[in-house]
Parts: structure tokens; C-alpha cells; sequence
């Protein structure tokens, strides 16, 4: 019972100390670090979503739109470029992702085998590959050379397997209890059949992280697609995105396009800019949760094994 | 085929055989194997045009080290190796020490909804494109945003950072710490929280103070890990981050961020002086291989030196 009490009264007395200086001191801090990365990005998203002739007035603080407005995204949404760089990134994204993951998890399956001979030389191979890296003009070139430029086999293909990723996954796939690959062995199941049925369904949770390690880059990457797909049709969304936010270039959305509109001279090219960026925004932010839950352990997975 | 599970004494069956016998599983590689060779170690033995003069049809002449010694006498190599080192040593440190302290404080904090709130949003610009961060920085540093805005409220004279040669560099650092600061003190935080709670208990039954705590608890139980951080990154030093930088490049500042990456981009794929920006791109590969090779090895020695 004495023991007790005295454990009861250690939290109270740390709970006390939660209210020293030091304390109040990291709270502030991490107020301000949050407001720090919100305040820029709302206000981003709160012009995007204001009238043009509000746009120019409202502050840097501001988080919430003035006048309501959709103009911005009915012009942005109304060229028929973005269109095209939506669709171009959609493909590569989720058919450089399926391809991806599909290679990563039969080279894990495979390097996972026991008594795999040349096991240590495919090992040494890969780690090579990792280490190695060429420059992208050598990238450009060897594209060139298959005449994959301006063909999106170039992005789906580049950086197709991670070797970082092969090797996390290949941590989970060694724990898989041995005792149920007997038994499906028993049943006769072939490779195929093990790594389909057996590994795949008992790895949901990995395979998630690395599908997500492979999405997120490949969506947010431009500048080999910005080297690779130059053509006006092949253009990834990125790649729009730096020619209309970096470089101002209103060409990109088409000017016959934007001289429809009457009151073009109207619009605010900094919240049309910002409705493109936040159009582009949109697919991430759907599927963070889903990235908070497996990239978290994912990172870790990686990171306490190392 | 089956041979995996069943055989005990593999050793009678001669290299051949066994090789058969995993037939299916090297299938299985064969793809990602196929890829290697026919991209990436292509690529990388493209690298060999260096040495050569570049010549749309027929063969490439060599030409031995012309190329490097171009390279290495032009006045701007100089520039742009300082640019980069410049760079990859400010985000690298910049990124190394608030992690950490963030992990520490993302520690002391009571578990709940302030902290959780904390971190998902502090993780989330790790998610953005930097096209993107450049857009949401440009917004917050241009005239009438929130630098700006922040600066009237002292009565300070504002002038975009993003134009200034001497703050630009001081942005890219910045900017990339807003990106990682939350992502990066995930492995930290990991590894705070490994830490035996008993030694916790132990040390506030002892009467330790939260500084005492953090000072000879979590810091010397974060060492392992952030040499661990630090020696891996000692082997990007040249890695200045092409895709931020290409973002925050503008002509007023350009000159001032140019690092070798950006450079064999313009040199290379924008100007098509291919052998010349592939000498550029080997040497940067060569020297990351080298700074990799030291670090791993230097990462063994301190483990080895840690266990004895």
C-alpha cells in the first residue's frame, strides 16, 4: 500500500513540473513551429479560393477566403493542358507504382529463399546499384538511345526499383513463420501460388509502406520528367506546375484559352497559380491519412533495424 | 523445385542441379535484374563519355582528360563546388540538430491531441513537391506576404528574400529544415522511446529535473543514432538537392545557388555539351562513392570502437 502511494505521488509532483518555464517554453515553440508551416499554406489555399479583386488586399495572415469564389479553379480546371498533365501523372504514378512494388516484392520473395545459390552475388549486385548513381544526362541519353524520350514508359521505368525498399521488405518476408510455408508446400503450392497467396496477403502492412514510398515520390517528382517528357501532351503535372508557378508562364495554360475569359485582366495570376498548386495538393492530403498510418512504421521499420 | 524445404543435405546435389532447381525463383529476378543492367548500369557506364568527344553518328573520339581539364580550369567549377558544399553543409547540419531537439520536446510533451496534432502537421511538408514549398515560401516571402506583413508590424524596411543574393542561400536552408524538421525527428523519437522507462522512474524517484533527465538519459541514448544520420549524409556532401534548388533558382540569385548538379543539368541536357557535363556528373560520383566508402567505413570503426 505504501508503495503505492509513493508511486502516486511522483506523477502528481511531474505533473507540477509541467508548468515550469521550460515546459511553457516547448509548448510555444511547438505552436509556433505548427503555425509556421499552416500559415503559408492556408493562406495559399484561402486566395486560391477568393474572389480576384479580394486577392490583392488580403494579408499573409489571413487563412480563410474573402468573397468566395471558384473562378480560379474554373479557369485553371477550363485548359485543357492541366487535363493532359493530370491524366500523364495519374499513369505513371499508378502504373510506375503497380510495376514497382510488383518487381520489389518477387526480388524479395526470391533473395528471401533459403539456399538460394548466388544469393551473396545478387546481394552484392543490388547494394552496387544503390550505391552507384550516373548523372542525368547519362539518364537522357540512355532514354534517348531506347527512344523512350517523350514516351511515359521513361518515368515509369526510371528509378523502377529501390533497392532500399527491396531490402526493407525483405526483413518482413525472412519472418515469415516457415511452419506455414511447409504446409503449403505439402499442399503442393508452387512459388507462384506461395509468394501471391501466402506473402503477399500475410504482408499487407509493408507492402502498403513501399507502395506509398513509391507513390509519393513518383507524384511529386519533375525534374527527370521535366527532362524525359518534354512534349506539350507528355507533360506531368509537376512539370505544368513548374512552368505556371516558377517560371510565371501563363503560355502553359494556353492564351486563346485564357482570352475567353472577359475578365482575364481581372483574374490574379497568384491565385490562379495557387488553385494549380493546391489542385495538385489534393490527392496527397486524400491519401495522408493513409501514409500517416503505414509511412510512420514503415520509417521505423527501416530505421530500428539499420 | 520443392527441393528448398525438403532437402537436408544439399551439398550432394552438384551447383548445376540446384541451380535448376531454383529455376522459378530466378525468374522471378530476372525482371529487376534485367532492369539494373539495361538502365541504370548503362547509365552508369555511359559515364565512360568523359573520356570521349561526343559525336551524334559513328563512333565517339577519345580525347584522355581534355574534358576534366576544362572542367577543372573554368573559373565557374571553383564557384560551383563551394555553392554546393555551402548548401549540403547547412541543410545537412540544419537538419540534423532540430530533429533531434524536436524529437526531445515531441518527448516531454504529454501524449494526446496537442501532440498528435503537432505532428501531423508538422509531417506534412515532407509530403509536398518543393515546386510546391517554393510556391507556398514565395507566397509567404513576397512583397504584401507574411514576411513581409510581419516585418511592417516593426517598422522594418522589407525586401524579398528570395532576391537577395546574401539571404537566398539562408532560404534554401531554412525552407528544407520547414520541410524535414517534423519527418526527420520520427527515427529520433523512435529511439526516445526505446529507452527503458524504468531508468525514467529511476531518475525522478532520484529527484532529477526534466534538464538532468533529457541531458543524461535521452541525449546519451540519442547519440548511436545521429552518428548514424550524420556519417550516412557525410556521404551526399555534393548532393546539394537539384529539385529544391532548380525551384528557388531565379535569374537575380542564380548565380549564387548553382550547384554542380543544376550545372551538369544546364551544361548537359539544356545546352547538349554531353561529354562535358558527364565529366562534371563522374567527378561528383566519384567523390560521393569515396565519401561513401569512408563513411561506411568510418561508421564500422566507430561501432567497433563503441562495442570495445
Amino acid at each position: 500500500m505504501e508503495k503505492n502511494a509513493v508511486s502516486k505521488r511522483i506523477p502528481r509532483r511531474s505533473r507540477l513540473n509541467r508548468l515550469s518555464f521550460g515546459m511553457i517554453m516547448v509548448h510555444v515553440f511547438m505552436v509556433f513551429l505548427s503555425l509556421v508551416i499552416m500559415v503559408p499554406i492556408l493562406n495559399l489555399v484561402a486566395k486560391s479560393f477568393s474572389s480576384p479583386q479580394s486577392v490583392a488586399h488580403m494579408s499573409g495572415f489571413a487563412i480563410w477566403p474573402k468573397e468566395f469564389s471558384f473562378v480560379h479553379y474554373q479557369v485553371v480546371l477550363s485548359s485543357s493542358s492541366i487535363w493532359t498533365a493530370l491524366k500523364n501523372s495519374l499513369i505513371i504514378t499508378v502504373g510506375g507504382t503497380g510495376l514497382s512494388v510488383l518487381l520489389t516484392c518477387a526480388s524479395a520473395y526470391a533473395l528471401t529463399r533459403p539456399g538460394l545459390p548466388g544469393k551473396k552475388l545478387l546481394m552484392f549486385f543490388f547494394i552496387a546499384m544503390m550505391v552507384l548513381s550516373a548523372p542525368i544526362v547519362q539518364w537522357y541519353m540512355v532514354m534517348k538511345d531506347y527512344r523512350l524520350l517523350n514516351n511515359r514508359w521513361s518515368m515509369i521505368l526510371y528509378g523502377c526499383v529501390g533497392v532500399y525498399n527491396m531490402i526493407l521488405l525483405m526483413r518482413f518476408f525472412e519472418d515469415t513463420p516457415p511452419s506455414i510455408l511447409e504446409a503449403a508446400r505439402v499442399d503442393g503450392a508452387g512459388d507462384w501460388t506461395l509468394l501471391f497467396r501466402i506473402f503477399l496477403p500475410l504482408n499487407k502492412v509493408p507492402i502498403i509502406t513501399i507502395m506509398l514510398f513509391y507513390v509519393v515520390p513518383k507524384w511529386n517528382e519533375y525534374f527527370a520528367s521535366g527532362v524525359f517528357l518534354t512534349e506539350q501532351n507528355m507533360r506531368v503535372l509537376q512539370v505544368y506546375l513548374r512552368e505556371f508557378v516558377v517560371n510565371n508562364s501563363t503560355a502553359e495554360m494556353g492564351n486563346d484559352n485564357l482570352s475567353q475569359y472577359a475578365m482575364f485582366r481581372d483574374l490574379n495570376l497568384t491565385a490562379l497559380q495557387n488553385a494549380t498548386i493546391f489542385i495538385s495538393i489534393v490527392p496527397l492530403l486524400c491519401l495522408y491519412p493513409t501514409i500517416l498510418k503505414y509511412f510512420t512504421s514503415g520509417v521505423l521499420a527501416g530505421g530500428v533495424k539499420e | 523445385m520443392i527441393g528448398t524445404v525438403n532437402t537436408r543435405k544439399p551439398k550432394s546435389k552438384s551447383l548445376l542441379r540446384r541451380v535448376w532447381d531454383y529455376r522459378v525463383i530466378y525468374l522471378m529476378l530476372l525482371p529487376t535484374v534485367a532492369y539494373f543492367i539495361l538502365f541504370k548500369c548503362r547509365a552508369v557506364a555511359g559515364m565512360t563519355l568523359a573520356f570521349y568527344d561526343y559525336k551524334p553518328r559513328g563512333s565517339n573520339v577519345w580525347v584522355g582528360l581534355k574534358y576534366f581539364q576544362q572542367l577543372f580550369s573554368s573559373p565557374t567549377f571553383g564557384t560551383i563546388i563551394l555553392n554546393t558544399i555551402k548548401i549540403s553543409l547547412l541543410r545537412m547540419i540544419l537538419n540534423w540538430i532540430f530533429p533531434v531537439m524536436f524529437a526531445i520536446m515531441q518527448h516531454q510533451v504529454r501524449k494526446g491531441p496537442f501532440r498528435k496534432s503537432v505532428q501531423v502537421i508538422s509531417y506534412l511538408p515532407h509530403f509536398l513537391s518543393w515546386i510546391v514549398i517554393f510556391g507556398i515560401w514565395r507566397g509567404a516571402l513576397e512583397y504584401g506576404g507574411l514576411l513581409n506583413n510581419i516585418y511592417d508590424l516593426f517598422g522594418v524596411e522589407y525586401k524579398n528574400l528570395l532576391l537577395r543574393s546574401d539571404t537566398i542561400v539562408g532560404v534554401i536552408g531554412l525552407s528544407s529544415l520547414w520541410r524535414g524538421i517534423g519527418w526527420d525527428s520520427i527515427i529520433y523519437l523512435a529511439a526516445i522511446l526505446a529507452i527503458d522507462t524504468t531508468q525514467f522512474d529511476a531518475a525522478t524517484v532520484d529527484g532529477a529535473s526534466r534538464l538532468q533527465v533529457i541531458r543524461h538519459i535521452i541525449l546519451p541514448s540519442l547519440v548511436p543514432t545521429m552518428a548514424t544520420i550524420l556519417i550516412l549524409n557525410c556521404g551526399s556532401i555534393l548532393d546539394a538537392g537539384v529539385d529544391q534548388i532548380l525551384a528557388f533558382q531565379n535569374s537575380a540569385v542564380q548565380n549564387y545557388i548553382e550547384v554542380l548538379d543544376t550545372y551538369v543539368y544546364r551544361v548537359g541536357v539544356v545546352q547538349g555539351n554531353y561529354s562535358f557535363s558527364t565529366a562534371a556528373g563522374l567527378f561528383k560520383s566519384v567523390v560521393g562513392l569515396i565519401f561513401v566508402t569512408a563513411a561506411r567505413w568510418g561508421s564500422g570503426k566507430l561501432d567497433s570502437g563503441s562495442a570495445v
